[in-house]
């Protein structure tokens, strides 16, 4: 090194300067050197000529002139090479965006750097040369600051991550995070101290905010690792889990719920789609039976690099939505049940003065009471669609499901449903006999609402057509009217809950808009598929006018059926509805 | 030629007027009940088929059904269960019944059940 090599120079320079003094000391003059040297060297100067003694003395006065200069000149490149050290570091000082402190080993401060000035508000002509306690009056004068940089630092010559609050009178409470190391250089080892010291104030304030928002929330908030270990949670979870928070950092996520596989599915789909939204489990709690129903909203958080750190998931507590939704559904059940005695009543009653009045020969009579059991029908359908609806929703539709004829089925429902219509002719168009494995009636009931759909929504035409194909696997049966259609940004909707075909004439089409969310919900349970095509218009559908006009309209409603009995969802026949009981 | 005798036991008494006049209309005698314990006392004077309601005060129709269907006095009794329940079927499976009507049913439909049972019944 350069620095190393100057240093040889100048002690071999001193060296040398020694010897041209010993030289001088021979000639009387001042005695630099040890008195004895002089002493034993002045019972010689006698025999020497003078002359000589004044050469030999300009001799060493060239030479002592020729080291001096070989010193000065060494010194100046030493100086120059602490110069460029200083500027090298004081430009380091000066880039770094953190405050940064250089200190002497007396704690004065050597340099200072702007992002110092600033965050702490000093000048720096009221700064450098400052014992750091005197800065801005005194107030840096902090007691934990003291016991770091006069004990701890001394020992272990670094501190590391070292967090100090304090209240500067100037600035207010900050919460600092120190750094330091001892730098020893020099011969002599004089120390310098480089102290960082990191704002985190806010850094600080904000994350007190994210923590005051996690724990405000009532619904369980859980950060879980790719390892699917738990890394955070909120008061909330320790309360629905009943573990302690310290208890559950660092264990498996999915040990909390009644179905460890699915909870662990969760988060594997989170990690792999990035989000997941209203996951249905189950948390269990560790003190005994309680249950706790809950939806996970779930998403990834990453870091800037986009590297996938963890999860972030909440769960919302849908007890009590479950509970409401039950006895929403009860009543339901019960009220459609109750409503079912007197109209069978009445329907009997019907259809006891019906065959009264074909004995006596009374056509008229007959056919007012026909027309009165026609309506007590679709009161019936509507109350089963209630109930059916109660029961696809508690999960406890039933069916007794066998091998049945569909051709059969079809004819039966197509005669059926031809007698609630005088407007329309029903069109068969069947393919051959097929046994189909299934639930008779509940197919029929698609079938059947198809066409009174088919019937309803077709006022102004005379035609409805059915269809049967098949093929080795499937059935499929489709229902074609030439009606009002149904407009192609809805047709995605027909199958959802509560929906009808709204337009001008809206309150034409009455009902409660359950049919086909019934039947999607019997022929998706019987892993068949169901769909519609309408060649309905985008803007408005064409109801009344435009459908006396030529061309194609209407609708077509499909259902294909596997024909084997395949692997189903079978929900157990358990007889759950007899729960509902007469009062 | 005797009038075949059908015992509805139902605890709704518009359901047991419009049955009666059902089956009186097509020439049945008919006994009536809304109590469950009638049903399983029945010693003397066996009717040829029972309709039996599911739900009546106090009593669940398939343990009358089960019990009447245990006994050797009754047993070959031909019943049917009546219910607004749509899983009526299997109810009336379980339950060991010879067959079921779901409510609302129709007239006809009623009586052809009921004509089967009491014909082949006995």
């Amino acid at each position: 090194m350069k620095g190393q090599h100057s240093k040889k120079v100048i002690t071999s320079a001193i060296g040398n300067l020694g010897k041209a003094i010993n030289v001088q000391a021979d000639m009387g003059s001042t005695p630099l050197v040890s008195q004895k040297t002089i002493i034993t060297q002045s019972d010689e100067s006698s025999h020497t000529s003078r002359q000589e003694k004044v050469i030999k003395l300009k001799e060493a006065v060239t030479l002592t002139q020729e080291y001096t200069n070989e010193i000065i000149s060494e010194l100046n490149v030493i100086n120059e090479e602490v110069t460029i050290t200083r500027d090298y570091a004081d430009a380091i000082i000066r880039t770094v965006r953190g405050p940064l402190l250089v200190l002497n080993k007396d704690l004065r401060i050597m340099s200072a750097n702007e992002a110092f000035y600033s965050a702490f508000k000093v000048a720096p002509n009221s700064t450098e040369n400052r014992l750091l306690y005197d800065l801005g009056n005194r107030q840096w004068n902090i007691p934990e600051l003291r016991v770091l940089l006069e004990e701890i630092l001394p020992e272990k010559n670094t501190i590391e991550d070292f967090v100090v609050e304090h209240d500067f009178k100037d600035i207010g409470q900050k919460t600092m995070l120190l750094n330091a190391r001892t730098l020893r250089q020099g011969p002599d080892k004089a120390s310098l101290i480089l102290l960082a010291i990191e704002d985190i104030t806010e850094k600080k304030r904000s994350s007190m905010y994210t923590r005051s928002l996690i724990e405000a929330s009532l619904d369980p908030l859980v950060t879980i690792n790719p390892d699917g270990k738990i890394t955070d949670v909120n008061e909330a979870t320790v309360k629905v889990t009943g573990v302690p928070k310290e208890k559950l950092i660092g264990t498996d996520f999915s040990n909390y719920f009644t179905e460890p596989e699915k909870a662990s599915e969760s988060y594997q789909q989170v990690f792999k789609k990035g989000f997941v939204t209203d996951y249905p489990l189950t948390i269990r709690h560790a003190g005994g039976k309680r249950l706790t129903d809950v939806l996970y909203n779930a998403s990834v958080y990453k870091d800037d690099k986009d590297n996938v750190l963890g999860i972030f998931a909440a769960a919302r507590d849908i007890t009590q939505r479950k509970q409401l939704e039950q006895q929403k559904d009860e009543f339901i059940a019960i009220a459609s049940h109750e409503l079912k005695t007197p109209v069978t009543s009445v329907k009997g009653y019907t259809q006891v003065l019906q065959n009264r009045f074909q004995k006596e020969g009374n056509t008229k009579a007959v056919e007012l009471l026909t027309r009165m059991d026609g309506q007590l029908n679709k009161l019936t359908s509507l109350i089963n669609d209630l109930l059916d609806v109660t029961k696809i929703e508690g999960g406890k539709l039933q069916f007794q499901e066998g091998y049945f004829d569909f051709k059969a089925l079809v004819i039966d429902i197509v005669e059926e449903m031809q007698q609630t219509t005088t407007k329309h002719t029903l069109i068969k168009k069947l393919a051959p006999a097929k046994t189909v494995y299934g639930d008779r009636d509940r197919i029929g009931q698609v079938i059947t609402n198809f066409i009174s759909n088919a019937i309803k929504y077709s006022p102004h035409s005379k035609k409805i057509v059915i269809t049967t194909s098949e093929d080795k696997e499937s059935v499929t049966l489709c229902v074609e009217d030439f009606g009002v259609g149904i407009p192609k940004d809805k047709l995605d909707k027909v199958f959802d809950r509560f929906f009808r075909v709204s337009g001008l004439k809206q309150d034409t089409f009455a009902g409660l808009g359950l049919g086909l969310y019934i039947a999607g919900e019997i022929v998706k349970r019987h892993t068949g598929r169901i769909w519609v095509e309408s060649d309905g218009s985008e803007k408005s559908p064409p109801i009344g006018r435009a459908a006396l006009s030529s061309g194609r309209q209407g609708s077509t409603f499909c259902f294909s059926l596997p024909i084997k009995k395949g692997k189903r969802k079978n929900q157990t026949n358990t007889l759950v509805e007899e729960e509902i009981k007469h009062e | 030629m005797n009038k075949k005798t059908i015992m509805i036991a139902d605890d709704d008494p518009g359901i047991v007027d419009v049955l009666t006049l059902m089956l009186e209309d097509a020439g049945y005698e008919v006994e009536t009940t809304d109590d469950g314990q009638t049903v399983k006392d029945i010693k003397e004077h066996l009717p040829d088929l029972i309709l039996l309601d599911i739900w009546m005060a106090g009593f669940d129709g398939r343990d009358i059904c089960k019990y009447l269907k245990s006994q050797k006095l009754t047993k070959h009794i031909p019943l049917i269960i009546i219910s607004a329940n749509k899983d009526t079927e299997g109810i009336a499976k379980e339950a060991g019944a010879d067959d079921f009507i779901a409510k609302p049913f129709e007239m006809l439909n009623l009586l052809a059940k009921v004509e089967k049972y009491v014909e082949t019944g006995n």
